[in-house]
């Protein structure tokens, strides 16, 4: 188990090395000089000079990339070309306002995928699980932001029960947390729905049932603990794709976080920035899986004795 | 299911013969009926410039067609492409291709669409390639299992045995034997495309042209949602409808295809 964790770490660093190198190439090799973008269209070629010289795009890429790479490996990420500031002290900044709104959207995500994703398999046919099932398929097919904009128009501009932007107070937090914890309930749903019912289909339970265990026990002790697994990767893939959401989401409802922070960096070409913000997406996106991974072998102990 | 395909031939109408379908122009702008909610006239209301919010979105329909199955196209084919080369191949190709793979999955999809996007400047081109590039590693690793387990089945010892060659191996007996979860993936994934491209046109993406597509439509209605709701909604809806239709197309193909639903 250990070295099991030991290993997944090492291949992280290195996902985690080629994804900051891969961005770096993409937002510096194609074309779009971030200097000029800066200064606009009206600026002098000295100007514009002394700025790539201060910014250190005057020279080669490789450089530029051996560069950045060197202050990567001592932890000093550099700093915004718009700010001047530290990018990783602005990231981290926002990382509470984002960590809070994707702790709380995950929780929604997966209390109502579970609840309607059990539902609807046990009710397999019957009209509830038609409602669940229409209800998870809009879900999934609506764009997060338009889900986002209803929930204001319904619930603050109409009915004014919450308030619709601005971060800080817990109200202000509930429907962005919906709104991105809907969407990911539909696709859990869906798949808690498929898992339980082919678990309910397998021996085992035939023989739990004859033995006269009582359904409630059937279902919670034993069928939900072996549909959990393909649940818990879908909660790992739910929780990658939540900083994406977070994007949309924070930009829908005005709130601070690292993806508006982002959304502005890339438009800007602030290359520092967008680097860091990756970097801590893509580290948040490896924890997500590592812990995934390792929760699979608490819940399934046949897994656990492969390692 | 025929609801579905109704939706979906009745918008593919649209977006061939907008001029058909749509009762006004969409550069028709009347300074005298702006913001109008829905009526006879204006059946889904009219937006800031007095343009009709229905014909706009007939109109706006073929560009967010030609982007979900554009995308899907582009990245599904060179996804297949290095899923059935890397687990066809196996060995340092499979780990360099899933590698690359990992790198480029922990990268939040939408961020890298939208790097690519301000790197190549905007553009409908533009928007489908760079979805196309953050949608290959999934149907590469769809693909890559698929070959994996279709490569281990006898009859691809048998054409090994009678010398058949490798190239012909995968495009003729492989690659047929991947292509049912392939098709429902990409089915699905047009869906997907049309959600992560309204998304990037309401970030402010979108190509900026006289006939706005339907994100662009929603990002501008946000502006005047409390006077005006229509705007955003409509539009939403329509891509909801689009989604939702595609979707149930793919749920049902899956249910279709799939040897175990049966």
């Amino acid at each position: 188990m250990f070295m099991f964790v030991i290993r997944r770490l090492l291949v992280s660093i290195m996902v985690v090395l080629a994804s900051v190198t891969l961005v770096f190439f993409i937002l510096n090799v194609l074309p779009g000089n971030p200097a000029e973008m800066m200064l606009g269209p009206n600026a002098t070629p000295e100007t514009l000079q002394n700025l790539n010289e201060s910014l250190g795009l005057n020279k080669s890429l490789l450089v530029q990339y051996f560069d950045y790479m060197r202050g990567f490996l001592k932890g000093d990420l550099g700093e915004s070309f718009i700010t001047k500031k530290p990018v990783i002290d602005q990231l981290l900044a926002q990382l509470p306002a984002t960590l809070s709104l994707a702790g709380a959207s995950i929780a929604i995500a997966v209390i109502l995928g579970m609840v309607l994703g059990v539902l609807s398999a046990v009710y397999q046919n019957k009209a509830i699980d038609y409602v669940v099932r229409m209800i998870s398929l809009f879900s999934i097919s609506m764009p997060t932001f338009w889900l986002g904009i209803l929930l204001i128009l319904i619930f603050s501009v109409h009915l004014q029960w919450l308030p619709a932007i601005g971060n800080g107070s817990l109200r202000q937090l509930i429907l962005p947390a919906c709104c991105l914890g809907i969407a990911s309930a539909g696709s859990l749903s869906r798949l808690v729905r498929n898992s339980v019912l082919e678990v309910l289909n397998e021996q085992f339970v035939v023989t739990l049932r004859a033995k006269g265990l009582p359904e409630k026990l059937v279902l919670c002790k034993h069928v939900l603990r072996n549909a959990l697994i393909p649940t818990v990767t879908m909660i790992g893939i739910v929780a990658g794709e939540l900083l994406s959401g977070a994007v949309v989401t924070e930009t829908v409802f005005s709130r601070q976080g690292i993806g508006r922070v982002v959304v502005e960096a890339i438009m800007q070409k602030d290359i520092p920035l967008v680097q860091a913000a990756i970097l801590i997406a893509a580290i948040f996106y490896i924890i997500v899986n590592l812990l995934v991974d390792i929760s699979y072998t608490y819940i399934d102990p046949r897994i656990r004795s492969k390692h | 299911m025929l609801s579905a395909s109704l939706i979906i031939v009745f918008i593919v109408a649209c977006a061939i013969f907008p001029e058909w379908i749509a009762p006004y122009s969409p550069l028709d702008m009347n300074v005298n009926h702006i913001l109008q909610p829905p009526s006879a006239a204006y059946l889904l209301g009219t937006d800031q410039f007095g343009r009709d919010v229905f014909t706009l979105l007939v109109y706006g329909s073929r560009q967010s067609l030609l982007t979900g199955i554009g995308s899907v196209l582009i990245g599904g084919l060179a996804g297949a492409l290095c899923g059935l080369l890397a687990g066809y191949h196996g060995r340092w190709l499979d780990t360099f291709f899933m590698r690359l793979i990992d790198v480029v999955m922990s990268i939040p999809g939408i961020l890298l669409a939208l790097a690519i996007s301000v790197a190549l400047g905007s553009g409908p081109l533009t928007i489908i390639l760079a979805i196309s590039v953050a949608v290959i590693p999934g149907y590469a690793r769809v693909m890559r299992g698929q070959v994996i387990a279709v490569k281990s089945r006898q009859f691809i010892d048998a054409a090994r045995a009678i010398g058949t060659p490798n190239r012909e191996i995968m495009l003729r007996h492989i690659l047929p034997n991947c292509l049912s979860p392939m098709l429902v993936m990409m089915t699905t994934g047009i869906g997907f495309s049309i959600l992560i491209s309204s998304a990037l046109s309401f970030l402010g993406l979108g190509e900026i042209s006289e006939i706005p597509d339907w994100g662009y439509l929603l990002s501008q209605g946000r502006s005047y949602m409390t006077i005006a709701w229509w705007i955003a909604t409509f539009p939403g809806l329509a891509i909801t409808c689009l989604v939702v239709s595609v979707n149930l197309i793919g749920d049902e193909l899956r249910n279709r295809l799939d040897p175990r639903n049966s």
